[in-house]
């Protein structure tokens, strides 16, 4: 394993940061690491991988604000937490991985029973989808009932607008 | 020659960047964000007014292994389109094989990584027809090894016939979480080797600098920025804002006058 391919799985993996933490022959067993990998990683100061691990999530989370700022507004101070418990070993790829991370992050918090704006949430799904046109309802948050989310393609994104259709 | 003072073009920005406004001599592009033809009624409007320069964020240099052939191609598409005056990217990895970390990584300062960075910035060199400038980066991690990181920059630049661009804040804030002198990394760099700057306000927060790039300048910045531009002939200097751009605009023509002030004063 070449120094960037055993640093890239410390950075990536909490498990494995944990496990060089306790035996580096586990470390070193599990992911079939020969002995120059090995010392390359002993070398490396722990907290300091850490604390670059740590940079690397506040990066990504940066990101998804672009994408549901209304969503993780409302999380305030938890949102960090929130986001490491979804993220432990996904890492989204390509051009469209800020959009893929914000997709998982949110469904997430649906999961959750955390408060997410859906409307941000549909827009992320429509652009993942590729589609020209999109109706989505609206059951939560939002609409005090529930409401219809509709999106559609322009030529330099989407434009969207929403109609709450019973207020209770 | 005169620097050139501009801004990294973000599309929050672009009514007042589209607008030519005096302050600004040239333009930064990200070229991950014109990827799959986005941005194109965007670039209509600012290709050819103004120098570009086009920044990659995901070639990952120190990847293992050749450049992606897909992002590479985007790369160039976005070149082709905006005929920059040079290309840049950083020393560090963002992936691997196993997984796309997605942000900027350190590399190790080993021979290894020298020839495997060096090669990589001549093949884009060719590939793209333009010069290839290398940025370097913040990061929590110290390597030890068989080479300073001055001399294993200037190392990289002599193997990669290629030269650097020198973030100035990613500089000031290494030197402040890591306890170096910046004066003293710096006059380790050869001087030839500098031909771009990027400069943004930093974030402190728990002990930690922090590379925000949502900030003015801070003097600081300032002292160490007019050192560097003292000490080698920059042909360029970008303000690298990514965040809180509701107050971006009045910041960064704050900002770009003070910078101009030092190329007029030299």
């Amino acid at each position: 394993m070449d120094d960037i391919e055993s640093l890239a799985l410390l950075l990536r993996s909490p498990q494995a940061r944990a496990m060089l933490a306790k035996s580096s022959e586990a470390l070193q067993d599990k992911y079939g690491m020969d002995d120059s990998s090995i010392e390359f990683v002993l070398s490396l100061d722990q907290e300091q991988i850490e604390e670059q691990a740590e940079s690397l999530l506040r990066k990504r989370l940066f990101e998804i604000r672009f994408y549901a700022p209304s969503t993780l507004a409302s999380l305030g101070d938890q949102t960090m937490h929130l986001f490491k418990s979804t993220v432990s070993e996904y890492w989204p790829a390509g051009g469209r991985r800020h959009m893929l991370d914000a997709k998982q992050f949110l469904e997430h918090l649906v999961d959750c029973g955390q408060s997410v704006d859906y409307r941000e949430l549909n827009r992320i799904n429509f652009q993942c989808e590729k589609k020209r046109f999109g109706v989505y309802l609206l059951r939560r948050g939002f609409c005090h009932g529930s409401g219809l989310h509709i999106i559609w393609r322009i030529k330099s994104g989407y434009q969207d607008c929403w109609y709450c259709l019973r207020n209770k | 020659m005169t620097m050139l003072c501009g801004v990294g073009y973000r599309r929050p920005m672009h009514q007042w960047i589209s607008s030519q406004p005096a302050e600004v001599d040239c333009l930064e592009l990200t070229a991950e964000h014109f990827f799959d033809g986005q941005g194109e009624e965007q670039l209509e409007a600012i290709v050819g007014t103004l120098p570009l320069f086009v920044h990659g964020l995901g070639l990952s240099l120190g990847t293992p292994g050749p450049l992606d052939p897909a992002t590479l191609k985007q790369f160039k598409a976005v070149v082709d389109r905006c005929d920059p005056r040079w290309v840049s990217e950083h020393v560090a990895f963002t992936r691997t094989n196993e997984v796309d970390l997605g942000h900027l990584n350190p590399v190790s300062l080993t021979q290894r990584n020298i020839q495997r960075i060096g090669e990589k910035s001549r093949q884009l060199a060719n590939y793209c027809g333009k010069p290839v400038l290398l940025e370097n980066i913040t990061s929590s991690l110290r390597f030890g090894g068989n080479f300073s990181e001055t001399e294993f920059l200037n190392k990289i630049c002599e193997e990669g016939e290629c030269r650097l661009l020198l973030d100035v804040t990613n500089l000031y804030i290494n030197s402040q979480n890591h306890n170096f002198d910046p004066l003293e990394w710096l006059h380790g760099i050869d001087p030839r080797n500098i031909a771009q700057l990027h400069i943004v306000g930093y974030l402190q927060r728990g002990g930690k600098w922090i590379d925000s790039h949502s900030k003015p300048i801070q003097q600081e910045l300032w002292d160490l920025f007019a050192e560097v531009i003292r000490y080698s002939n920059v042909e360029a200097a970008i303000i690298e804002r990514d965040a809180r751009f509701d107050t971006a605009r009045q910041e960064m023509v704050r900002d770009l006058k003070a910078m101009r002030k030092f190329v007029v004063d030299g």
